[in-house]
């Protein structure tokens, strides 16, 4: 996950970024993209599109895409500030990967079968997502001809930072990426008489029999010089079997099987989360003694709890065990595969100003003094703002 | 190496070669140790198997429950332990077996020895503590999503009892007390039943040696098994939006089960927002294509496909999906732990080469089972 191999090279406002690992047994190739401001409707509209994409493109048949990907699905993906398409082929097939690539983004064949089917999954949302996420996409019809439309106005790779990661030579995918031509400007959207800036409406309930409670913390900006003290925080508070959160509202009260501490990316920066899934309840104090619960807790914190943290955040961060609070995808963390180190390598800098850099994150947090960690925490915990979602029976 | 091994254990039998030893011990116990040279983790994954303690309607969910109990140690003191020395501890039960996993940094075998041992040893239990368990599996039953579901419904029509579903019954769990768990103990970590797996750069004499001074404790009772035996095919329904198609699969080793991974993978590739379940198995399981309820039926999709493509797309995502599961220490202990816990020999390179070997005519017939009445398919309501 350390981009220091990472090369940056520059065509127009497109970026490159390659991160060549020869002993890789695979390719991850990426297109990113940041997310426009649209109103509810066309953000809707986006959603739907973006799961239409995959499923065919003009050069590529479905068929001829699995076979360039030997059965791997192509991925588009919208998170809270960023759009990815992601193409993951075996070494030797990056000429392929790429062209498929740049066929997702200019070619897809968005016909009103494949969008009409897109809107039905678009509104099939799981009670994770739904509470990391808690808009309410509107039901909306969109012919072809105005997916199109919208389709080229978004995806333009021209713009887009490409990541390829894994089993190449260094240098081979910016040569084969500038020696590909750059598509023709983006048609202009049909004019209309009331521009959409409906703003997306919140959910009040989840999408199904599940509940969620979201304790949702100060945001925090990307320059923050306090990012190692929340970070660890979090750790102490609801990452691993230890923390605050799974002693609490798991081990003590049963009130849940998952619950976790994220720190959950929006458009401008990061906001830290306490997230809580569970049967529906009645308590309506549920949420409070949460709170109450949590923050006494932290006033018993000691350094063998500031050694628990660190030690957490070591095995995620040195030895990529699968419990990491940062959801840079916005419903799920990164994983530490190739794919998702390539996007890291791309993703950090656009968003923060800098590349990517866990070593020095990690001796910072061990720095981080007791005080501060609970500071820190009660500060989360204190004026964190609860958003419940109960499931429906 | 063999002379090593032999100060331990009066019958030991090597299979593999470096840098992978599988050792059977006297009492039954086996062990896998592969070297990882310079691996940033130690895997640890200590595996019992369900052989002779299969569940029943009056014992279903009861391994689950002693699962969680177990996995927080006997004082409940492990996972301070682990996170504090920069690991991670987790538990999961299947049907075949259940698992505790340890991820440590290299250089930590002793003490990852130590909290294997405090795992295998019966955790104090309670009528209070059987109760809080019980109320956080049912939380654990509400998030289940739709594959799980669709799953459990078609285990439990193929297999009727004997594929009722591992998160078990709510029941059976809030009446278990703790002499029945103490007994369910006693007979499930017994040596036949019991694997360990060790992934990292570790030495293999020297941890083999390790393994077996924790391993060899346990009885060498040889457990009764009870393998699923009644398949019934049609249809049934499940709470989910989605749907599966199943068929049953005779186990890893068959050339039969290669050929259908190969086929539900490669019907998978042309059904979208498709999934597939299998949990290798060394005895009959179900390998499961999902697919959204609006779908359109699998004859009709097939029927527009070429075979020839389809067969070669198929073995190829087959082949991936195992080298996948091979990549890591931590999922080459996954994988290999799962087959070793439920036969010694039984490896993922068995799946591999029967791919390798698997005929056009042998994948169509796999593919046109799909198709046919001799499935289990759990529509969504």
């Amino acid at each position: 996950m350390i981009p220091l191999l990472a090369a940056f090279a520059f065509r127009f406002e497109q970026t490159i970024v390659e991160l060549p690992k020869p002993d890789a047994r695979a390719i991850s190739i990426q297109a990113i993209l940041k997310v426009p401001d649209l109103g509810s409707k066309d953000f809707a509209k986006l959603q739907i599109i973006a799961r239409t994409i995959p499923k065919q493109t003009q050069p590529f048949p479905r068929r001829e895409m699995m076979m360039i990907t030997d059965g791997a699905p192509v991925k588009c993906q919208i998170t809270p500030d960023r759009i990815r398409v992601v193409v993951n082929v075996a070494p030797g097939k990056l000429k392929a990967g790429i062209s498929l690539l740049y066929a997702l983004m200019n070619e897809a064949t968005l016909t009103q079968d494949n969008l009409d089917a897109s809107e039905l999954q678009v509104q099939r949302v799981d009670y994770w997502s739904a509470a990391l996420n808690p808009v309410l996409v509107p039901r909306v019809k969109l012919g072809a001809e105005e997916a199109q439309v919208l389709y080229h106005k978004v995806f333009q790779i021209q713009l887009a930072t490409i990541a390829v990661g894994g089993a190449f030579r260094s240098g081979e995918a910016e040569a084969l990426l500038t020696a590909k031509e750059a598509p023709a400007p983006a048609p202009k959207l049909p004019q209309r008489g009331v521009i959409d800036r409906s703003v997306l409406p919140v959910r009040t309930e989840g999408p199904g029999s599940v509940s969620t409670i979201d304790l949702v913390g100060p945001p925090i900006v990307v320059n923050d010089v306090a990012i190692p003290q929340k970070l660890l925080a979090l750790y102490a508070l609801g990452v691993g079997k230890e923390g605050s959160l799974f002693r609490i509202v798991r081990q003590k009260h049963a009130w849940s099987y998952r619950q976790e501490a994220i720190l959950s990316p929006t458009k401008d920066g990061w906001v830290p989360r306490l997230v809580i899934a569970s049967i529906p309840f009645t308590d309506a104090t549920r949420v409070k003694t949460i709170q109450s619960e949590l923050l006494e807790d932290v006033s018993h914190w000691d350094e063998k709890t500031r050694l628990r943290a660190l030690g957490m955040a070591e095995a995620v961060m040195l030895r990529g065990v699968r419990q990491d609070p940062v959801y840079v995808y916005g419903a799920h963390p990164a994983d530490n595969s190739l794919e998702d180190e390539t996007y890291l390598a791309a993703y950090w800098p656009v968003k923060a100003g800098r590349p990517w850099d866990q070593a020095s994150l990690l001796e910072s947090m061990r720095k981080v003094t007791l005080a501060d960690l609970k500071e820190q925490a009660e500060s989360i915990v204190g004026s964190a703002i609860p958003r419940v979602l109960q499931g429906q029976g | 190496m063999l002379a090593l091994i032999a100060c331990f254990a009066a019958v030991q039998v090597q299979i593999d070669q470096p840098p992978r030893l599988r050792t059977v011990f006297s009492n039954g116990a086996s062990v896998l140790v592969e070297k990882a040279p310079a691996s940033k983790s130690l895997i640890l994954e200590l595996l019992i198997s369900s052989r002779g303690t299969e569940e029943s309607p009056v014992t279903n969910g009861l391994r689950h429950l002693l699962e969680h109990l177990s996995a927080r140690g006997p004082k409940g003191e492990l996972d301070a332990q682990v996170e504090t020395a920069g690991g991670f501890l987790s538990a999961d039960t299947f049907r075949d077996a259940m698992r505790f996993k340890l991820s440590l940094p290299p250089g930590q075998l002793s003490f990852g020895l130590k909290v294997m041992e405090k795992l295998m040893q019966m955790p104090q239990v309670t009528p209070e503590s059987i109760k809080l368990e019980a109320d956080i599996i049912a939380q654990e039953a509400a998030l289940a999503e739709d594959p799980a579901h669709l799953s459990a419904a078609a285990w439990t029509h193929a297999f009727g009892d004997q594929g009722a579903d591992v998160i078990g019954n709510d029941d059976v769990m809030r009446n278990a007390t703790p002499e029945m768990l103490s007994k369910l103990h006693h007979s499930e970590f017994v040596g036949p039943n019991l694997a360990l797996v060790v992934v990292g750069d570790v030495d293999l004499d020297a941890t083999t040696t390790a393994c077996n001074a924790l391993l060899s404790h346990a009885p060498g009772t040889v457990p009764v098994a009870k393998p699923r035996l009644k398949l019934q095919f049609g249809r049934t329904s499940a709470r989910a939006d989605s749907q599966v198609v199943a068929v049953a699969a005779s186990g890893w080793r068959s050339p039969d089960t290669a050929a259908k991974v190969a086929a539900v993978f490669a019907l998978s590739t042309v059904v979208e927002d498709s999934f597939v379940v299998y949990t290798p198995s060394s005895g009959y399981g179900l390998i499961q294509l999902g697919m959204p309820k609006d779908a359109p039926s699998l004859a009709s999709v097939v029927g527009k496909e070429n075979k020839s493509e389809l067969f070669l797309l198929g073995r190829e995502v087959a082949r991936q999906w195992v080298r996948s599961t091979l990549r890591t220490p931590s999922e080459v202990a996954d994988s290999r732990g799962l087959l070793l816990v439920q036969q010694v020999d039984l490896k993922p390179e068995t799946l591999l080469e029967n791919l390798d070997t698997m005929s056009f005519q042998r994948f169509k017939e796999a593919l046109e089972e799909f198709l046919s009445e001799k499935t289990i398919t759990v529509v969504g309501k």
